[in-house]
């Protein structure tokens, strides 16, 4: 439990690094004028290639941002792009086809042209394949994307759940991570705490007349100890509300009275510990 | 602007403090101030709490029987609490030595390994009328003095002692004062007819509280603990008399005409309360009094019965018997008569309701398959647990102050008898032994 809980926190930290780091970097590429670069084609490529730009930065609400565009291009495009308002990813793919066909259509009834310009429409048909090809990759990235984008939100959700429930459980998570017994990577952290677990268990015993089963008691006692093993201190942080309940567990604690010093691998004077008692696993 | 500023905020920046937030909350909030949390632990032995108990000593020889006769006391209240095992002083390991209360710091090496969590010592004399005594509590695990109690009061009175320094070694282990010098008063018709006694807990002092030889029944105490209201037929009609323990001098305090039965007593802020039982003509129903005040409130009306009211600790409630469904069920109401709510739904019969100390549950007896059995509910009825189980009857649940026991009267041994457990059903033992039946169980508060 404990160690999923670390992960949990590990990896939500990494993800806030990586929104944090993201945005950075979105910041940077808006200033840069992709969208206005000239090109001999009137092909809408470079214009896709600039999403593509954006769309790798931010992985967010990439429909947005194409929208935008679509809408900048208006006045140059047929009135097919235009309508083509109503944007998912979908549309946008075949919206950009009926462009190429009306530019082809052009092509054609240029067919009088001079060489010069026959060339050059060769060059532009290339260009419009090219063209169709990257408006055809940058489409299927920007799928790609949102389904990263959806699973990460996803995920986001979940880690943000726990993290809620992790604080709502008395705030612990956030002490969790600081001691070195309770590092999901601590053997020997783990193997003291199972000791202390196991000293603290054989010595508690209650009357059969005093515990009470059906009610739902749980007596929770942090005790510090130095790293010799030693008590320093041991206090009832939330009782049970049935005083004898709680003695026989504070009663278990000092019973075992020296417990084993510190491993060596941790490098502290003394440190807290808290434990519940409840009569029976649920 | 390629973003419209409404759309930065929501995707860019707000994540971003989002992320932030969440972050330095989970790593930054108590800097430092590390703390290790083991798994929890459950499923505890179950084994009663060992506790030697020394010999008395007594300066002058002559007053030995005193100290022995507090200690065989003291010894029988830890044992039949359920909550202790009692180590005599025959069974101490072979080099304890224990002569009078105090303890030296060698004498605690002599208990190592012993498996004796306490160890109470003292000596009690004699000095002309009074009795004198110096109890010491010990802690053999930490190996530490807990408490020294002195005790001075008059030789006839060392039973009390006795009973009082359970309630301290219980205080001092527990945390909460023992319940070894309240009584339980209850009815008896020893003589042939039906007069009200007390019985200490542990079974011992029984005496004889009305002698008028007419029918007393359903002794309820006043929260001080210095009367005892019951219902008699002195006069004929079932009226309510007090009777004052220290002078036995009786009060009659409700007679209307049919039966005034079943007071439950309250004293708060406003003053002293009772709500009581008037059965007039066919039907009965509760009405709330006053000390002072000679009007009677009537908290029910209607065609159906209302009987046998106990009121929550806080004042707030009352749990009552009535038929308002067809038959007897336990029902819940506040101090007007309003917001009714029934507790018991299973069985035909379900009566005697009481209030826990601690307001947590009520008790009642209940009908199954021929025989009353003691049963404890929720006072909102979700959860009810049967205490006792019997091919006899169980019948007229009264709490403890501290809530840890419940007495009840049984015919487990053909007539009827007061017995008392602990409220998880264990430890039943038989209080007591008067010839004929002994019924109508009221504990009474703590007496100081």
């Amino acid at each position: 439990m404990k160690s999923i809980r670390v992960a949990f926190i590990l990896s939500l930290g990494i993800h806030v690094v990586f929104i944090g780091v993201s945005s950075f970097i979105a910041r940077k590429a808006k200033m840069q004028p992709s969208f206005y670069t000239v090109t001999l084609l009137q092909g809408s490529s470079e214009t896709y290639r600039g999403h593509r730009q954006r769309k790798d930065v931010t992985g967010r609400k990439v429909e947005k941002k194409i929208r935008h565009h679509v809408r900048r291009r208006e006045p140059k495009t047929p009135k097919k792009v235009a309508d083509s308002k109503s944007e998912t990813i979908k549309e946008m793919t075949s919206s950009s086809k009926e462009k190429e066909k009306v530019k082809n259509s052009k092509v054609k009834s240029k067919e009088a042209a001079s060489d010069y310009e026959k060339v050059q429409n060769a060059i532009a048909q290339i260009h419009q394949k090219e063209a169709l090809k990257s408006v055809e990759e940058s489409v299927a990235e920007i799928r790609k994307e949102l389904l990263e984008e959806k699973e990460r939100a996803e995920e986001e959700n979940a880690e943000e759940k726990a993290a809620k429930l992790n604080q709502e459980s008395e705030d612990a998570t956030d002490e969790r991570v600081s001691s070195p017994f309770q590092g999901y990577d601590s053997q020997e952290g783990e193997l003291y705490r199972t000791q202390l677990w196991s000293l603290i268990h054989s010595q508690w015993s209650i009357s059969e007349a005093n515990l009470d089963k059906s009610k739902d008691l749980e007596v929770r006692i942090v005790m510090r100890l130095s790293k010799d093993g030693s008590i320093q201190d041991v206090k009832i942080v939330q009782s049970s509300g049935d005083s004898m309940f709680d003695n026989s567990a504070l009663l278990a604690i000092k019973k075992v009275g020296q417990f084993p010093p510190f491993p060596l691998e941790i490098a502290l004077e003394s440190e807290e510990f808290e434990v519940s008692f409840v009569p029976q696993e649920n | 602007m390629f973003y419209s500023s409404k759309n930065f905020w929501a995707y860019k920046i707000f994540p971003i403090i989002v992320g932030m937030t969440v972050c330095f909350l989970l790593m930054y909030s108590t800097p430092g101030q590390g703390k290790v949390y083991l798994d929890t632990i459950t499923n505890p032995e179950l084994a009663p709490f060992p506790i030697a108990v020394a010999d008395f000593t007594s300066p002058q020889k002559i007053d030995g029987q005193v100290a022995q006769n507090i200690q065989r006391t003291l010894i029988n209240d830890l044992e039949i609490s359920g909550f202790f095992r009692v180590i005599k002083p025959e069974n101490f390991p072979a080099n304890a030595q224990v002569k009078g209360s105090l303890l030296d710091a060698s004498d605690f090496d002599a208990w190592n390994g012993s498996e004796v969590n306490a160890l109470v010592a003292g000596s009690f004399w004699v000095s002309g009328d009074s009795l004198l005594g110096s109890v010491r509590l010990y802690d053999l695990v930490e190996k530490k003095f807990i408490k020294g109690v002195r005790y001075e009061g008059k030789k006839e009175e060392w039973r009390r002692i006795a009973h009082r320094l359970a309630n301290e070694v219980v205080l001092q282990i527990s945390g909460e004062k023992g319940v070894f010098d309240t009584q339980i008063a209850f009815v008896s018709n020893k003589t042939g007819n039906k007069e009200i006694y007390l019985i200490d807990f542990d079974g011992e002092n029984v005496r004889q509280v009305t002698r008028n030889k007419s029918i007393n029944i359903l002794p309820r105490w006043t929260p001080d603990g210095k009367k005892i209201l019951y219902t008699s037929f002195m006069k004929r009609n079932p009226d309510l008399y007090a009777i004052d323990l220290a002078s036995g001098n009786n009060y009659r305090i409700s007679y209307r005409n049919g039966v005034n039965a079943s007071p439950t007593w309250l004293s708060d802020a406003e003053g002293e309360k009772m709500i009581l039982m008037l059965k007039q003509g066919n039907r009965s129903h509760l009405f709330l009094t006053k000390v002072g005040d000679k009007r009677a409130i009537p908290l029910t009306s209607g065609l159906n019965n209302y009987a046998s009211p106990s009121w929550s600790p806080d004042g707030k409630r009352i749990a009552f018997v009535s038929d308002r469904s067809g038959t007897p069920q336990i029902y819940t109401m506040n101090m007007q008569g309003n917001n009714i709510k029934r507790v018991s739904y299973q069985g035909s019969y379900n009566a005697s309701p009481a209030w826990s100390p601690k307001g947590d549950c009520i008790a009642f007896c209940g009908r199954q398959n021929g025989f009353f059995d003691i049963f404890l509910a929720t006072p909102d009825g979700d959860q009810v647990r049967q205490l006792t189980k019997g091919p006899y009857n169980n019948e007229d649940p009264t709490w403890s102050p501290d809530g840890r026991y419940l007495a009840f009267s049984s015919t487990k041994e053909g007539g009827a008898a007061i017995y008392v457990m602990n409220i998880n059903g264990t430890h039943q033992r038989k209080l007591t032994t008067l010839r004929g039946n002994a019924t109508n169980p009221a504990w009474s508060p703590r007496l100081e």
